[in-house]
């Protein structure tokens, strides 16, 4: 130790610095997004306090309250952000190296017949019930199974965007109906189905107007129109952002290519860096709230369905029917209130059977429903406000009472919890029996509990 | 009575085969995968080293979405493309030193998937995966490019 001492001390200094070297935890690049992601996805809930206080409390001289215009604020931005974009150099396709775009292979084989059939159970294409079994037709679902490139290639799916406009569905079997086919007043008993073919009802849906399909081209381009500006923008300011990074991030890689953990921490702390950072958590902000408005648009524009349905049966099992329906859904601002609404219209020919005369049945209606106030003190889940209306017109309908029927009816639900809820409404109907044994306007006031949860 | 109890039994009878059934769709759906599966493991260096003169692809696969896609290298957008398949791009001539390359997309669908290959002279260098299930809310990603004399 006296006279070798110092430098087994030395080399043993080194050998521990070495050590802790090598232990030090490093990042790949997973890792550094998420510790990038996390910073800014804090500094965007930092942002949206101080906006709020900046906007009441605070003063506007206060320095965070700069701060906050100073990242949100369009004219403040710096001049980066609103320097046109160059022209992409490379656009075009390339034929791909070894070990990139494998695009040649065909994504996954067809499944096999056994997985089809559980396909088909899991997704209740087939049915089986009691004494009727349902096929539902789904085109595209069946091209979806068959070829899943279809499904994984946006290429491919577009080519199939009429094909997704019809559906469909065939029932066999059934029961008879409950009629009165001789004209004696008494209901006959209801005929027993032996064949399950003997009643055969089906229904070809066509979607004739608009989609909500997020994936649609024309739903894409309106998308692509609100969001891409905001995109352009965030991405223009993040590739500045890591152009002026790039130096300092190379220097903390190890030979590898992965980053010292402690240092990139240390990196995102600096004052210049938590600039940048601020001014990418501001405008994550705006592009979240871009596209989620977007969405909403897309989940709330109009579809219009139009469907045609027969059912064939013997005259002992009821009469054969043929109809026709419309349906429409959208969603409308009245005033600041958005209304998810319902229109829907069938008619329905029933064909003489025994004594009794060929039969029509029309119907149309209307239903609406909004959330008028989100949450309250009072009404801790808010309020619901639904309408509804609707008109009936039967022709020679065994068992219709009235030729006519029309009914109204709005309801406002206060929501006090998730559970307890007071309904208050008002029904209007043509007829005083379709209401009460009162008066033509029925008021209605009732609070539910929810027995089964015990809430 | 006894009908009662075979209709019970055989509603008993019923239930596994229905939950196997189910299973099987599950497994099938599960190993429907799409090509942003394919490829082989993660390669996931923050630095990527390419000799000068090096010819270096990126290529970035959507799957299960229509989305818009753009690619930077350093500041300036080297690729933009809406609705296709894939993104292939053969990055420029770069100066020795060090580079950025940045990919972004935007899609309105709900759910999507992403692969991003960076490859040189026949390896491949990166490769990420991401989809909507993740809880990265960065639709993109990053890495950066040294290129060495």
């Amino acid at each position: 130790v006296s006279r070798g001492g110092r430098p087994a001390v030395t080399a043993l200094a080194i050998v521990l610095c070495a050590a802790g070297a090598a232990a030090q935890p490093v990042v790949n690049q997973a890792d550094a997004e998420k510790l990038l992601n996390e910073k800014i996805a804090m500094l965007g809930k930092q942002l949206a306090v101080w906006a709020r206080e900046c906007a009441t409390t605070r003063p506007a001289t206060d320095i965070e309250c700069v701060r906050v215009r100073a990242v949100s604020d369009y004219t403040v931005l710096s001049a980066i952000e609103q320097t046109p974009l160059a022209t992409p150099v490379a656009t075009g396709r390339f034929t791909p190296g070894a070990g990139v775009g494998d695009s040649g292979v065909e994504a996954v084989a067809g499944p096999s017949l056994p997985k089809l059939f559980a396909l088909a159970t899991e997704n209740n294409v087939v049915d089986f019930g009691k004494d009727k079994t349902t096929l539902t037709i789904n085109p595209f679902l069946f091209v979806g199974w068959a070829n899943p490139n279809v499904l994984d290639r946006q290429s491919e799916y577009e080519k199939y965007a009429t094909l997704r406009r019809f559906a469909g569905s065939v029932s066999f079997g059934g029961a008879g109906e409950r009629l009165d086919r001789d004209g004696d007043g008494q209901i006959d008993p209801i005929a027993t189905v032996e064949n399950p073919l003997d009643i055969l009802t089906w229904e070809l849906q066509w979607q004739a107007f608009g989609t909500r399909d997020r994936r649609a081209r024309e739903n894409f381009e309106s998308y692509l129109a609100a969001v891409s500006p905001i995109f352009t923008q965030h991405n223009v300011v993040f590739a500045e952002v890591l152009t002026r990074w790039k130096d300092d991030i190379i220097r903390m890689s190890n030979a590898a290519g992965m980053i010292s953990e402690a240092e990139f921490k240390q990196f995102l702390e600096r004052d210049d860096v938590g600039a940048d950072l601020m001014r990418l958590a501001s405008l994550r902000t705006r592009l979240t709230t871009a596209h989620g408005e977007q969405d909403k648009a897309v989940d709330r524009s109009m579809v219009w369905t139009l469907t045609f349905g027969a059912t064939h049966q013997p005259d002992e099992f009821g009469p054969d029917r043929i109809r026709f329906g419309a349906k429409g859904v959208w969603g409308f601002f009245l005033g600041s209130t958005l209304w998810d609404s319902t229109v829907s219209a069938s008619y329905v020919h029933a064909q003489e059977v025994g004594v009794l005369p060929d039969a029509d049945s029309f119907n149309i209606g209307w239903k609406g429903s909004t959330k008028l106030l989100k949450t309250h003190a009072l009404v801790a889940n808010g309020i619901d406000w639904a309408a509804s209306a609707s008109a009936e017109h039967y022709n020679d309908v065994p068992g219709a009472i009235y030729d006519t029927i029309v009914k109204a009816n709005t309801t406002l639900t206060l929501n006090f919890t998730k559970s307890i809820s007071v309904p208050l409404s008002v029904t209007y109907a043509n007829h005083r029996d379709l209401l009460t044994k009162e008066k033509k306007v029925f008021g209605h006031i009732a609070l539910s509990y929810d027995l089964p949860t015990g809430r | 009575m006894a009908k009662k109890a075979k209709k019970a039994s055989k509603a008993k009878a019923a239930r596994p085969r229905r939950a196997a059934a189910k299973t099987a769709a599950r497994a099938a759906a599960a190993s429907a995968a799409t090509r942003c599966e394919l490829g082989g493991p993660e390669i996931l260096p923050v630095v990527v080293r390419v000799p000068r003169d090096a010819v270096v692809d990126f290529v970035l696969f959507i799957c299960l979405a229509a989305a818009r896609v753009q690619v930077f290298l350093d500041r300036d957008l080297i690729a933009e493309a809406d609705g296709q398949d894939e993104v292939p791009v053969r990055l420029p001539q770069m100066t020795v030193g060090s580079h950025s390359l940045m990919w972004s997309h935007i899609t309105p669908s709900a759910v999507w998937k992403t692969r991003a290959e960076l490859a040189s002279g026949g390896a491949t260098l990166f490769r990420r995966r991401k989809s909507s299930d993740g809880n990265n809310p960065m639709n993109g990603g990053f890495v950066f490019l040294e290129v060495q004399p």
